[in-house]
């Protein structure tokens, strides 16, 4: 049992990572980034090629796919989000929706459609803590995505940066009126939710051992339920909720069975639709925009 | 200081302002009045880069502003409060007031910005003093009492050290208690050498404050003077000052 807990929690500290980038975006900017599965699809990718093809060390990989996935969140800033109408809540929700089958098929006509696999060597050996065993792999993980969950808190709460992102999520027509820079602070917004997303699949592929190209209308969209689940644009609640999703399903697949760890989210996401709505923890979302 | 010549900003077959031109001179409180719907807040909305205008100059220190971005108003030396308060609920009085000082230091705060970092906590902590807002420091802005919520949105417009404040009714809503201490603060405000124009319907304490007052109606200026003069136009007071006490003021955007 307690096995199937820490397990699970390390799933669902990916799952969490993935989540924040939604909300992030969604929290700021007050729209569904749908490419962002896409993100954590192509971070996981790049990660893998990076040790296959170059022989970069794992660490190296990891920052290149974030780096990698950051720039592709600049690109959807400039090519989905600036030219579009904002007017109408819908198009930029598609836009990205578009750039993000783009990036699929993109990866499916130069890689081919069969998962990239990660070479062995690279999955470390275990060990146990008490009656627990534990691997390497799964500890990266979890002190990586907990590093990087609370590198974010910090970044939102005590920068200048993380300040003007709060302004402009709460009025952007008040942030600029301070002289905030507000398509700097989108940029900005983008390129970190890419960045955590890109991070995120790295993880994810050294946990599955393998990144399809499809993963991205999977686990990544896995992480937009949990986003509603915890509550719209709350952090936290994407946290916890990611948390959360990535235990019950985990106790799922052991005590049900594992065909069912998948509906496991999507469940959750209709009983807090129905029971509660503003999700568990509250939504953050300013509806007095002016 | 400002200089505004023939400003007309239409919004679609509306005139909200029409051929406008005054000068605001360095240091002083210069007051706007006028009914509901004369333009003023309009007016505001241009100076500060929220609106385009439609035609028209707006020099700052001797530059057109007109053409610039909104977030570039603030960094020349613009700030302004909203009529109807623009706080950000969820941050706390002194979030508020740090992201006010935004535009003092750009970047992440990262190296060698220890000895900016402790200049702004200085000024912070005196804008708090001046605010009166010390013990309040740590209470979410959207829980302050209103007359705190409107000192500190002034408070936030000051930190981010504006040579022209632009001050959209602040009395709205207040007693006469808190009035009276407004006035004081603004005089305060005055004598650090920030330029003042003030937007009030409450118009003893405009009159009182100002050096000079505009009268706008229909979005033409019909009177400028000083406090006094202002008082004994004829056309002041048939259009305004008439039936100023007893009118219901609708909040007009």
């Amino acid at each position: 049992m307690i096995q199937q807990l820490i397990n699970g929690l390390l799933l669902g500290s990916t799952y969490s990572l993935i989540a924040i980038g939604y909300t992030l975006v969604f929290g700021v900017l007050k729209i569904m980034n749908l490419a962002h599965g896409e993100m954590f699809m192509i971070g996981g990718f790049l990660g893998i090629l990076m040790v296959k093809l170059w022989n970069l060390p794992l660490p190296l990989a990891l920052l290149g796919a974030t780096i990698a996935a950051g720039l592709g969140g600049l690109l959807l800033d400039l090519v989905c989000y600036r030219p579009v109408k904002k007017t109408y809540f819908l198009a930029p929700a598609l836009s990205t929706l578009g750039f993000g089958i783009v990036l699929k098929d993109l990866v499916v006509n130069l890689a081919g459609s069969e998962p990239q696999v990660f070479p062995a060597a690279l999955l470390m050996g275990d060990f146990k803590i008490g009656p627990v065993l534990v691997s390497s792999i799964q500890l990266l993980v979890l002190a990586l995505a907990l590093a990087l969950m609370l590198g974010l808190d910090w970044l939102i709460n005590k920068t200048e940066l993380g300040r003007s992102m709060r302004a402009t999520a709460e009025s952007e027509t008040t942030a600029k009126i301070l002289g905030i820079n507000v398509n700097r602070v989108t940029i900005l917004t983008f390129v970190i939710s890419a960045a955590l997303a890109g991070a995120a699949g790295v993880l994810i592929g050294l946990r599955l051992g393998k990144i399809s190209p499809f993963i991205g209308s999977t686990i990544g969209i896995k992480g937009l339920a949990i986003m509603i689940i915890g509550g719209l644009g709350n952090l936290r609640g994407a946290f916890v909720s990611g948390i959360l999703v990535g235990i019950l399903e985990l106790l799922t697949s052991v005590y049900v069975g594992a065909i069912y760890a998948d509906v496991i989210a999507w469940t959750l996401l209709i009983i807090v639709l129905v029971m509660r709505p503003q999700g568990l923890f509250g939504s953050k979302i300013n509806v007095d925009r002016v | 200081m400002l200089e505004v010549q023939a400003l007309t900003k239409k919004f679609g077959g509306l005139l909200a302002i029409s051929d406008l031109s005054f000068r605001v001179e360095k240091g002083i409180i210069f007051g706007v009045i006028g009914p509901n719907g004369a333009g003023k807040t309009t007016l505001f909305n241009l100076i500060s880069g929220i609106d385009r205008v439609t035609s028209g100059r707006i020099g700052f220190n001797g530059v057109d502003i007109t053409p610039l971005k909104t977030y570039q108003f603030s960094n020349l030396g613009i700030g302004r409060t909203f009529q109807n308060i623009r706080l950000f609920p969820n941050m706390t009085v002194e979030e508020t007031l740090r992201v006010g000082q935004y535009k003092n230091h750009t970047g992440l705060n990262l190296l060698g910005i220890r000895a900016k970092e402790k200049k702004l906590k200085e000024e912070l902590d005196g804008l708090l003093e001046l605010l009166n807002l010390g013990d309040k420091r740590d209470h979410f802005a959207g829980e302050l009492p209103y007359g705190h919520q409107r000192l500190l949105e002034i408070g936030r417009a000051l930190a981010g050290h504006p040579k022209l404040l632009l001050l959209d009714e602040p009395a709205a809503g207040m007693n006469e208690h808190e009035t009276e201490i407004l006035g004081e603060k603004i005089t305060r405000i005055k004598e650090l050498g920030i330029t003042v124009i003030i937007i009030e319907h409450d118009i003893s304490l405009v009159l009182g404050l100002s050096n000079r007052v505009m009268v706008l109606q229909f979005g033409k200026k019909i009177a400028e003077d000083v406090p006094h003069k202002i008082q004994k136009n004829p056309f002041v007071i048939e259009a305004y000052l008439g039936k100023g006490e007893e009118e219901t003021h609708y909040v007009v955007g």
